[in-house]
């Protein structure tokens, strides 16, 4: 069984057209990882950066002025992308490093009312995009009326250039966590217990863009990318037995109806799990070297992009979360693709079949809510994708049943992979009757 | 070792390739001859076990094969009609894979893998990519393969197909040296491949036996109806025109002419000792055959 197994691995690994869509999508993943960084960016006032500024050299200041000089053309302001707006961001975290409990998220919203408070970085023209923002904050639990007349009571005004692009960066890092907090217009959250509520205190914060990045990268495009290399490398497994004209001497051979099956299977799956692992792999460096290792044992609650999750986890908790459904609808999707591919004679109508749908399955999610997105979620390579799992699941519709919508996905990936695979297995076995 | 077909029928749809057809066929090589269509193939296929009969079965000393799974399929060695490799392996690597599907251990399969390329003289080929070689060297190729393991029962269909005479004398007198004590049943056009290896041959027609029996036997059906004669080149060819002709060789004005007839085609024809050629055109006159460069 082992040689048969490497040699169907290698028989995978030496297709032109997969090396083509293995090596293209780790291009693709690489590619946007670094598009999603050099599109990171961050302000600094003139010559008082605010944080690490020794850490920026004079002849990159220089040249950023030059080179992104768009809010600095107009206040004065010098506008930081890519790499050095990353390591500002970094040193502005600084300031709220370390571990949050009551105390100290009461201190740092304090702080952060104080900071807003003060009437002296503030203009006298209305800042109608934060009262916009605002309203989106208030819209889940006040009527339009009751915000208007709470903007009116409470109005905000335009920052003055050298506060807003200096010093008020460092908010940044925690004003999206903390807005709810000081808002507070109902007087329901008035502690860390009542903010977080299922995070254990006292909790790590950090900064934590290398996960984050990593865990949205791991769900949108390893998700993808994985699939596209699962589809080039397992649809051939057993058509182009019958392409290649080779079926006939592994049928009459001693192993070629059960251990040869079993090897075939197995080397899809140990591919799609490969290939997975390799991009997991390159995601956690990759953005591990551009924003640093730091997060990963931060509650996931802590982040705005995963406050609402109903599991405490810390990001590298979720990180497994998401490996975790991944494979799982890989196998699914694997033991799919192989199911095909013994009931087509050439690898590009199993290629053709499988890409329809998966693709017909994502876009079933973006076609409004109610069963077509509950379906998406609950098939592979759906399935693949746990963070729709995880939040949808609370919303009304098909995703309220009595059994969450997580475990049903499990269920039917874990059926599909079992019903797949003793389809293929038994179709080689009658075959062994003759 | 015998293999019996017991009244075994292969219908494909409404299409009957392989129909009645009983046979016990003995350790030795047995040669199996018939036109296109006439269910060859087929049988060789379900004999392989890749397709199931419609009706009868086929039995390895007594007990059917298909029950056998395993045990019979390692008793096998086939080369079917048209070989298939990967393009990405190289001579050597699909031995050992084909090796690792026939369940044969591992040291054991390297030494027989590069034992058989020297055999089937691509030893300098071992590391080639199968896509490079030609016609011949794939065929040889497949002909290694079939005997991986020193099957007992081996089933070549079309071996010889794309090889150069050379290579086909070659590989009669291997063949001849392998299937001592083997089962062979072999399959091609070319008749004189069969007429001097098998030991027995089978004729069949339109799925249905026709003839079996050693050679020499099975020539009795065309003794006394072989003739040769010389004729002046149009009568040659008035001649040619009305039978089934196995030889037409021009002679100056006349031509030689041998043909298969009942009764003496011409005057001054004489009775020649008959050929599986011969024979071969007698029964098959009508569909055509290819022979070492016949063609009636």
């Amino acid at each position: 069984m082992g040689s048969l197994l490497s040699y169907e691995l290698k028989k995978i690994l030496k297709r032109p057209f997969t090396i083509v869509v293995c090596v293209g999508a780790l291009a693709v993943m690489v590619f946007f990882t670094l598009f999603a960084a050099s599109q990171m960016f961050t302000y600094a006032w003139g010559p008082d950066v605010y944080g690490s500024y020794e850490a920026i050299p004079q002849d990159k200041l220089d040249s950023a002025q030059g080179d992104y000089g768009l809010a600095g053309q107009q206040d004065g302001a010098l506008m930081y992308t890519g790499l050095d707006a990353i390591r500002m961001e970094q040193e502005y975290y600084k300031s709220f490093e370390g571990s949050w409990d009551n105390e100290r998220l009461r201190q740092i919203a304090s702080d952060y009312q104080a900071y807003n408070s003060n009437p002296d970085i503030y203009t006298e023209e209305i800042d109608t995009w934060a009262l916009q923002m605002r309203e989106w904050t208030l819209g889940e639990e006040m009527s339009p009326e009751e915000i208007k007349a709470y903007n009116e009571a409470n109005p905000i005004y335009v920052m003055k250039p050298e506060y807003q692009y200096g010093e008020y960066q460092k908010w940044f890092a925690v004003s999206d966590l903390l807005d709810e907090y000081v808002i507070n217009p109902d007087d329901s959250i008035n502690s860390f217990e009542e903010a977080f509520p299922l995070v254990e205190q006292p909790a790590v914060f950090e900064y934590h863009a290398g996960p984050q990045f990593t865990a949205q990268m791991q769900n949108v495009f390893v998700g993808i990318m994985v699939i596209l290399m699962l589809i080039a490398g397992a649809a051939p497994i057993f058509s182009d037995e019958v392409a290649c004209r080779t079926e006939p001497m592994l049928l009459a051979a001693r192993y070629g109806r059960d251990k040869l099956v079993r090897a075939k299977i197995l080397s899809g799956v140990l591919f799609a799990l490969g290939s997975l692992l390799v991009l997991t792999v390159v995601n956690v460096l990759l953005n591990g070297a551009i924003y640093g290792f730091s997060g990963y044992n931060m509650p996931i609650q802590l982040d705005t992009f995963t406050y609402s999750m109903p599991f405490a986890l810390t990001y590298l908790e979720y990180l497994f979360v998401i490996l975790g459904f991944q494979v799982l609808g890989l196998c699914a999707m694997a033991a799919l693709v192989m199911l095909l591919s013994t009931l087509m004679r050439s690898a590009i109508p199993v290629v053709f079949a499988s890409g329809l749908f998966a693709v017909v399955i994502t876009l079933l999610s973006t076609m409004g809510g109610g069963w077509t997105r509950y379906l998406s979620q609950t098939l592979p390579p759906g399935a693949a994708s746990p963070d729709a799992l995880l939040t949808e699941a609370l919303v009304d519709g098909w995703g309220k049943l009595a059994v969450p919508q997580w475990i049903l996905a499990i269920i039917v990936c874990a059926a599909i992979f079992v019903v797949s695979i003793l389809v293929i297995t038994r179709k080689y076995k009658a075959l062994s009757k003759v | 070792m015998e293999i019996t077909f017991d009244r075994v029928t292969k219908r494909f749809g409404t299409k009957t390739a392989v129909e009645d057809f009983s046979a016990r066929l003995p350790a030795g090589v047995h040669g199996l001859l018939g036109p296109n269509g006439a269910g060859k193939t087929t049988l060789m296929r379900l004999m392989a076990g890749i397709l199931a009969t419609s009706g009868g079965q086929i039995l390895l000393d007594g007990q059917p094969v298909g029950s056998m799974g395993q045990s019979y399929r390692a008793q096998l060695g086939y080369l079917p009609q048209q070989f298939g490799y990967y393009p990405t392996f190289t001579a050597l690597d699909f031995l050992l894979y084909m090796a690792a599907v026939k369940g044969l251990p591992k040291p054991y399969a390297r030494a027989e893998a590069e034992e058989l390329l020297e055999k089937v003289r691509l030893g300098g080929e071992t590391n080639r990519k199968i896509k490079t070689f030609s016609g011949g060297m794939k065929q040889r190729l497949g002909i290694a393969q079939a005997m991986q393991g020193k099957p007992a029962i081996m089933i070549l269909d079309e071996p010889t197909a794309g090889l150069d005479p050379k290579e086909r004398i070659f590989f009669r007198n291997m063949l001849a040296d392998y299937a001592r004590d083997k089962l062979v049943l072999l399959s091609t056009h070319i008749v004189a491949d069969i007429e001097s290896i098998a030991g027995n041959v089978i004729v069949i027609k339109k799925g249905k036996l026709l003839l079996t029996g050693a050679p020499d036997d099975i020539l009795q059906a065309v003794q006394g109806k072989v003739w040769e004669c010389s004729l002046p080149l149009r009568e040659a060819e008035d001649l040619s025109a009305r039978y089934p002709v196995t030889s037409f060789r021009h002679q100056g004005n006349e031509a030689f002419v041998r043909l298969v007839a009942d009764y003496s085609p011409c005057d001054g024809a004489t009775q020649a000792p008959p050929g599986l050629e011969d024979l071969y055109l007698y029964y098959f006159a009508d569909e055509g055959v290819e022979s070492d460069g016949i063609t009636a």
